[in-house]
């Protein structure tokens, strides 16, 4: 294999970014606060149509976790940096927990009056490099992220 | 067919991720994928099947030899779905303050 092939293997991070009409304060309020009245359940969760809520809790190592109809919790990763207004970052690996992991960040800045919302999806990218320089917690990356929690929405999709 | 969901299923799987870690080198023989594997070979020809279905891994054959490969376009059709995920979400979180500035 070239390594120009090589490279191509080397899937960047996945960046987003969004401009939303409200302050810095309000836009991290209802990302966080309320992500149980916006998350699209039904496009991503882990028990799908019984997916009722989610919740992100306001801590360092606080859960994200959804909540379905018969009251059980299913977890999606936990909060590893907490700074409001101005970001924070989780772990995602839905379904499960613990372990290696990808890492979510979202950062909030103001921006001519309103406030620009980035995301930034890393870890899951290395699949395809070259596992010597590969950090040792995205080893299970893969696992965690694309594993359990996708199993529902695949099945339906077959 | 190739598309994000194929191959975030065939991922799921333990053993076809570690199978996708021995490519990243580059192409190999069944023989050579499944060497110091605790599953028979048949075993790993099937994963193999599936993660060549899934479009994240293609065959090509040198003579009587059969060589598998990490495919760029399954990788690419898995990064779409999830930039689609993170994209679809965002949009759903700009309507959710939109709509409280509306009311």
């Amino acid at each position: 294999m070239s390594n120009a092939e090589v490279a191509r293997f080397a899937v960047p991070p996945i960046e987003k970014s969004i401009v939303v009409r409200c302050d810095l304060e309000r836009a991290f309020h209802a990302f966080t606060a309320e992500i149980g009245q916006w998350w699209p359940l039904q496009m991503f969760s882990v028990t799908q149509a019984k997916a009722r809520t989610a919740t992100i809790e306001a801590k360092i190592g606080g859960r994200i976790y959804e909540t379905a109809d018969d009251g059980s919790t299913h977890d999606w990763g936990r909060v590893l940096s907490w700074s409001p207004p101005s970001g924070f970052s989780m772990t995602w690996h839905p379904g499960r927990i613990g372990g290696p992991h990808t890492v979510v960040e979202l950062s909030f800045a103001a921006e001519n009056g309103a406030t620009r919302v980035r995301l930034v999806h890393r870890g899951w990218e290395t699949l395809g490099k070259d596992g010597q320089g590969m950090r040792e917690n995205y080893n299970g990356g893969w696992d965690k992220v694309l594993g359990q929690a996708f199993a529902g929405h695949l099945e339906r999709a077959a | 067919m190739t598309n994000g969901l194929d191959a975030l299923a065939a991922l799921s799987d333990p053993t076809r991720r570690t199978i996708m870690q021995r490519l990243r080198g580059g192409p190999r023989a069944v023989g050579e994928i499944a060497a110091g594997m605790t599953i028979s070979r048949p075993a790993v020809s099937q994963h193999l099947k599936v993660l060549k279905e899934s479009g994240l891994v293609a065959e090509t054959r040198q003579g009587t030899r059969h060589y598998f490969a990490i495919a760029p376009d399954g990788i690419g059709a898995l990064r779409s779905y999830l930039d689609d995920l993170w994209g679809d979400a965002l949009a759903a979180f700009a309507r959710h303050v939109e709509k409280e500035r509306a009311s």
